[in-house]
């Protein structure tokens, strides 16, 4: 009887109470759905290149150095290639990001610059019109390097290091001297444009470093200007070029004339052509021409006839 | 005209051997006709017989020229531009004065032995007596026998070449010396009781070095020696021909027992020729003619000019020198020679007969003579 009754009741409080805390595992009931917001258009604004004018000033857009971007720069600018498609415009193409462009560089935009910076400046010095001119009365260029960072100090080791450069036709040479300084300066000589570069680093700042390259120079030019005893060793294969003054063709047509009883002071112009002909074969290259300049001039003294 | 090819294959000393006991020794037959006056550039100058015999029997030509000689059985030389500038700087040559030096230059297969040789002929034909030099390869490169010299210690002879070269040289000159009366000029000792004295002829040097082989080399340098006093007494007139100079000037291949690699002066035969490069003597003529590879595609460009060729050495012995360019055909030279092949039956095929054929021939081996000679043999 108890056991009916308990049964009983437990069925009923399932049905009829509502107090009950809902099981979590049973599904909850579904909420009313939210309301969708409705959809906000807007117009999307058109590039700015569209609306500018045509006679804005170009400065104000692009005042500074900076990345492309391709909604300001008012021309129709492509760049890239893709098969079968058509050329790739300004708009969605990070090539044209990559690279520096020179937008702010327009000339009404360096002239502005200059004339901000003109303030600054003092002018022209006189006489110093053409490079040429430049070039005579600074000799010597020193290019010196400053580095400027963030950092705790002030000092940078690669500050110290400078360049020196001059034209080898300055200074003060004979054949010899120049034919020696070029062998000791070896690769800082270039003959292209006759340009000597002397890179010191040697010293722990840059005016020691400064002083040791005009150091450096003072001895290299000195040094050319000496005469070794072994220099005299030099044989015609090291000559640098042909000098007919030393060589022995000259000695050689000179006793050939002296047998055939003909004064060489007459026969100058000769001699004359034979050191050409023979120098163009001997520092030049051999070629068709070359060779028969010599035979000429070698016909022409040797069966040159006593006047 | 033709050039040749260079036979760089080793002569046994056999064969030399043959050429020196076959060489003809008899008297020339045919009396000595002057070539026309002035020769005409493009014309081919036929060599009688026995002359070609006489000059180039022991050596001369090369061996590709050789066969076609005796191929077309003709011996012609066509009549060269080179020749007649040497012709024209030998005729205002004043003998009294220092020799003059002439070097032929030019690609190889332009015709420079065919050009020397010419000159041979000429001079052979005008009273010269000529020292010819047909191939220094044979003695700096492939001598056939190899000796120590005794009366120099130390240098090298070449006995057989040696004597080739004096049977070369009686061949040449035999209507000179039986005209001439060259006499030795001091008394030369062969050996204990083979004596030259002074004042005998200059053909028993020659004689004795062709019979006694072993004296030969030293026969040859006392021969060089004796005609370049006799020129300077104006006895004689001499004309060396050289051909290939500049291998005297390159590394040779021949060595001492010991394998160290001989230098040109310590071969007897070299060291005397290399004499007649200097303008030390007068009363003669000097002409030698380079010698250039250039039959492979790998050394197509290799520099013929003659400094290149001469290298430094053999500028500062030959300088100054008249250089003489050695061109390949003009257009109307390779006609000539077109007509020339035609006439003797070598070109065979009728399309080479053609203008057409003619001119494509031309155009394929750019007119160069041996190079047309090679591609004709096949047609």
């Amino acid at each position: 009887m108890n056991l009916s009754r308990f049964c009983v009741s437990n069925a009923a409080s399932f049905h009829e109470d509502e107090d009950y805390e809902r099981m979590p595992f049973l599904p909850q009931p579904k909420k009313p759905a939210r309301p969708k917001r409705a959809a906000i258009y807007r117009n999307v604004m058109p590039p700015r290149y569209l609306q500018m004018a045509t006679n804005q000033n170009w400065n104000d857009v692009w005042p500074a150095a900076k990345s492309f971007n391709p909604s300001s720069v008012p021309l129709p600018v492509f760049m890239g290639w893709l098969k079968g498609q058509p050329r790739l415009g300004k708009f969605n193409n990070p090539e044209l990001v990559k690279i520096p462009n020179f937008f702010h560089l327009t000339p009404p935009n360096i002239k502005k610059q200059c004339m901000a910076l003109k303030k600054f400046c003092s002018p022209w010095p006189e006489g110093l019109e053409t490079d040429e001119k430049i070039e005579k009365h600074f000799p010597v260029e020193i290019v010196t390097r400053d580095y400027c960072h963030a950092s705790p100090t002030i000092r940078d080791p690669r500050a110290r290091t400078i360049t020196m450069r001059f034209k080898l036709s300055q200074l003060e040479l004979d054949d010899h001297s120049r034919d020696k300084i070029i062998r000791l300066l070896g690769k800082r000589y270039n003959p292209l444009n006759d340009l000597v570069t002397i890179e010191t680093s040697s010293c722990p700042f840059k005016k020691q470093n400064i002083d040791y390259a005009f150091y450096l120079l003072t001895v290299v030019y000195y040094e050319s200007w000496k005469t070794e005893s072994w220099e005299e060793l030099k044989e015609p294969q090291d000559w640098e070029r042909f000098f007919f003054e030393k060589s022995s063709s000259r000695k050689k047509i000179l006793d050939f004339l002296k047998t055939v009883d003909i004064n060489a002071e007459t026969k100058k112009e000769d001699i004359k052509e034979y050191e050409e002909a023979i120098k163009d074969i001997v520092d030049n290259q051999e070629n068709d021409e070359t060779v028969d300049a010599y035979g000429r001039s070698v016909a022409k003294l040797l069966f040159s006839q006593v006047k | 005209m033709l050039t040749t090819a260079r036979c760089v294959a080793k002569r046994s000393s056999l064969s030399l051997l043959k050429r020196f006991m076959c060489s003809p020794t008899n008297s020339v037959t045919s009396s000595i006709s002057m070539p026309p006056e002035k020769p005409i550039i493009g014309t081919f100058e036929p060599i009688k017989k026995d002359i070609y015999e006489r000059l180039f029997g022991v050596n001369g030509f090369e061996p590709v020229a050789v066969e076609l000689f005796e191929v077309l059985d003709d011996k012609s030389i066509m009549v060269r531009l080179p020749f007649i500038q040497l012709l024209e700087y030998i005729e205002k040559t004043d003998f009294d004065r220092p020799a003059n030096r002439y070097i032929l230059w030019g690609r190889q297969g332009a015709g420079k032995t065919f050009t020397l040789n010419h000159l041979a002929y000429w001079g052979y034909l005008n009273g010269f007596c000529l020292v010819h030099l047909a191939s220094p390869r044979d003695w700096l490169d492939e001598p056939a026998e190899i000796e120590v010299s005794e009366s120099r210690p130390g240098r090298l002879d070449f006995p057989l070449n040696a004597a080739l070269a004096l049977r070369h040289f009686k061949n040449q000159n035999s209507l000179f010396l039986s005209k001439s009366e060259l006499k030795v000029s001091q008394k030369y000792t062969w050996s204990l009781r083979e004596i030259t004295e002074q004042g005998e002829p200059l053909v028993n040097v020659i004689d004795h070095g062709i019979s006694r082989m072993k004296h030969a080399s030293d026969c040859y340098a006392v021969l060089l020696k004796e005609l370049k006093i006799a020129a300077n007494n104006n006895l004689c007139r001499l004309m060396v021909l050289a051909n290939d100079v500049n291998l005297f000037y390159k590394k040779p291949l021949v060595k001492h027992a010991d394998g160290r690699v001989a230098s040109v002066e310590e071969m007897t035969l070299a060291r005397a020729f290399m004499k007649m490069f200097k303008n030390d003597w007068k009363n003669g003529l000097f002409v030698g003619a380079t010698y250039v590879n250039q039959s492979h595609w790998k050394n197509r460009l290799t520099p013929y000019y003659p400094k290149a060729l001469l290298t430094d050495r053999g500028w500062e012995d030959f300088d100054p020198f008249i250089p003489i360019k050695v061109e390949n055909y003009s257009d109307m030279e390779a006609d000539s020679c077109l007509d020339y092949y035609t006439d003797k039956m070598l070109l065979q095929r009728p399309q080479s007969k053609t203008p057409e054929g003619r001119e494509e021939i031309k155009a394929i081996n750019a007119r160069n003579p041996f190079e047309m000679y090679k591609f004709c043999s096949n047609l």
